[in-house]
């Protein structure tokens, strides 16, 4: 997450050429629905392993062992 | 079929309604209606869409698979759960965000108009083709079973979803999905375990494997990368990743199940736990057929699996040498089959092999008396369960099959509801009326998509081989069009609607034109039809002016 102040010079930077009342607004509005949303969509921990990317890792290890042990089964069966 | 199973088969029915008429109760308002007011936990959200999944189509067609062609078919699902992860981190907190009822709603605030118009119709034709397919499965199993026309099952199934859909929304069918999952678990079990109970009793469960093996049924993981060979390990990991990306992230019947969510994480959970068991789910369906093709070693099963086809070829002059022919076959099939288990040396597996070929020719004999093109897979499950399960249990197999083909039409009659009445009719129509409108809207056009898969299932589908297959064929026809404009709008800022609009036409000439003039397989149609979108939308986008770009939104902005 980058630093407010660096966050601000980023936003300030896009929004050169608008009146400056509606930079004031655009800045508040958007800090306020960042955190918001942030708080909403991006933070929800999942219930186990800690985070989404442990998550998501565990999910292909666990598709990669499954091809592997059918692959193993597929040459011992298969004749 | 016996008293008790029409006891069985009606109660299991009543109280599939009732659950989720009761759980459905309350939704009065569109958001509830079609969303559930955004208030599902994620495990009835994943059973919800493994139920979708699992329609009749599952029960009838994959065991079929497992028995004529082994557990290959598996292969077609390994891209599911690279689809899941990628779909996580990307198009649920970004639809969730977007706070849309419909996949294609985004594209709007993406793009423009025309392009969610175009996602839109493309979703209503595909959607609306794959729920007649899918009312069609289940009326095959009731005209094998009980000797009734398929017409009138489908039309009498068809009542009794539209009924259930227009009255308790996504909440009813949700909850009455998660029931269904339960119940569907108990008959794949009881299934296999009767199976493997059903063996002589010299023929033990490694035999089993080994015999199915020899026969090349537990063959499933092929690593010869072929484009023109359906199922291999690259086809489904790369093929499947990119069918499942759209299907999972494109196809509203799905999207909306996840959209019904309370928050990101439980969406996220529930297509989680769906990577995690849709392949063993696969795999135990498909080894049930495997483990029915066993049994059909040493105890004769019919020559042709259709009861009333059946008959009408018995009358033939054909018939009667063509099934002295099958029964002399399988005579030898079975000597070959107990010396081989008994023995497993080279040359009892060449006579076993030899004799299967010997076997599998004399039932294509016997076939081609009902027609040259005749495939009786489907009917192969039902067979088995006829014949082999006990009174009540054939009820409640039978009753499964049914609720499974009502849970997945009725989600997708309500999905093709959704798109009509908000990226359409709400759209271009009627703006601006009040929810009451629309949920009545909402429920009227739930009727007619209910009419139209009707129609199109007793009139339309008829004649399909493996359905399992036919859906998914058609499915990729249009998948990979969708799947790229999806791609371009989470992943491409730059591109705009325009260019967006004309990659996904592009991109659906590209699909139909390997599907007409080429041999390639068509889990590849998802990777050709995404590129060419992709490439196209990128291509026009950086000949396109700035200024004919999408304007600079309020996230631009801030």
């Amino acid at each position: 997450v980058l630093p407010v102040q660096h966050a601000r010079a980023d936003v300030n930077f896009r929004r050169a050429g608008l009146p400056s009342k509606l930079q004031e607004l655009l800045t508040v509005y958007g800090i306020l629905r960042s955190g918001l949303e942030r708080a909403m969509y991006e933070d929800e921990p999942p219930p186990f392993l800690g985070s989404w990317p442990r998550v998501y890792t565990a999910v292909l290890a666990y598709l990669a062992i499954l091809i592997l042990i059918l692959y193993a089964v597929t040459r011992f069966l298969t004749y | 079929m016996r008293t008790l199973d029409w006891v069985v088969l009606f109660a299991w029915l009543i109280s599939l309604v009732s659950y989720g008429l009761y759980r459905g109760r309350g939704s009065n308002t569109v958001s509830k209606y079609l969303l559930a007011g955004k208030s599902m936990p994620w495990y009835a959200m994943g059973l919800s869409i493994l139920a979708t999944q699992a329609s009749a189509i599952t029960f009838i067609s994959t065991t079929g698979q497992g028995y004529v062609d082994g557990m290959r078919f598996a292969q077609f699902y390994f891209g599911l759960p690279i689809a899941m992860v990628i779909l996580s981190a990307t198009a649920v907190p970004i639809f969730h965000r977007a706070k849309v009822y419909t996949a294609y709603e985004y594209l709007e605030q993406r793009f423009d108009a025309k392009t969610r118009a175009l996602a839109s119709a493309i979703f209503l034709i595909q959607r609306g083709l794959a729920a007649g397919i899918g009312l069609y499965a289940p009326a095959v199993a009731l005209s094998g079973v009980l000797g009734w026309n398929d017409r009138w099952i489908t039309v009498m199934i068809g009542a009794l979803v539209v009924v259930y859909t227009t009255s308790g929304g996504i909440k009813a069918l949700t909850w009455a999905d998660v029931q269904q999952m339960s119940m569907i678990f108990v008959a794949l079990v009881a299934s296999l375990a009767i199976a493997l109970r059903a063996l002589p009793h010299n023929v033990s469960f490694v035999d089993a494997l080994h015999l199915a093996g020899a026969a090349g049924r537990l063959t499933i993981v092929d690593t010869h990368f072929d484009l023109s060979n359906r199922y291999n390990l690259w086809s489904g990991l790369i093929g499947g990743a990119f069918l499942a990306l759209a299907y999972f992230g494109c196809d509203q019947s799905q999207v909306q199940r996840y959209l019904t969510g309370k928050s990101v994480a439980a969406s996220r959970l529930s297509l989680i736990f769906t990577a995690a068991v849709k392949i063993p789910m696969q795999l135990f369906i498909l080894f049930i057929g495997a483990m029915v093709f066993v049994l059909s070693l040493f105890v004769p099963a019919p020559m042709i699996f259709h009861p009333l086809e059946a008959a009408r070829a018995q009358k033939t002059a054909a018939w009667t040498p063509a099934q002295a022919e099958y029964q002399r076959s399988f005579e030898e099939r079975r000597r070959a089959a107990y010396q081989f288990a008994r023995n497993e040396t080279p040359e009892a597996l060449s006579t076993f092999r030899q004799s299967q070929k010997n076997f599998d020719l004399a039932r294509e004999r016997g076939l081609h008396i009902v027609g040259n093109r005749f495939d009786d897979t489907n009917y192969i499950f039902l067979s088995f369960v006829k014949t082999y399960l006990p009174v009540g249990l054939v009820g409640l197999v039978i009753g499964v099959i049914f609720s499974a083909s009502m849970g997945s039409t009725s989600g997708e009659i309500n999905s093709l509801a959704t798109v009509s009445v908000v990226d359409i009719y709400r759209r271009y129509i009627a703006r601006d009326r009040d929810d009451r409108h629309y949920l009545i809207a909402s429920r009227f056009l739930t009727v007619f998509w209910g009419a139209f898969a009707v129609g199109f299932a007793a009139l339309g589908a008829r004649g399909f081989g493996a359905l399992i297959e036919r859906v998914n064929i058609v499915g990729s026809l249009f998948y990979g069009g969708l799947l790229g404009v999806f791609v371009l709008a989470f992943f491409c800022k730059r591109v705009d609607g325009t260019s967006a609009f004309w990659g996904v036409l592009a991109g659906e000439a590209a699909i139909f034109s390997a599907a007409l003039f080429t041999s390639v397989s068509f889990l590849w149609y998802n990777v050709i039809g995404c590129l060419v979108v992709v490439a196209v939308g990128l291509l026009l986008a950086a000949f396109r002016p700035a200024a004919s770009r999408c304007p600079p939104s309020i996230d631009d902005l801030l």
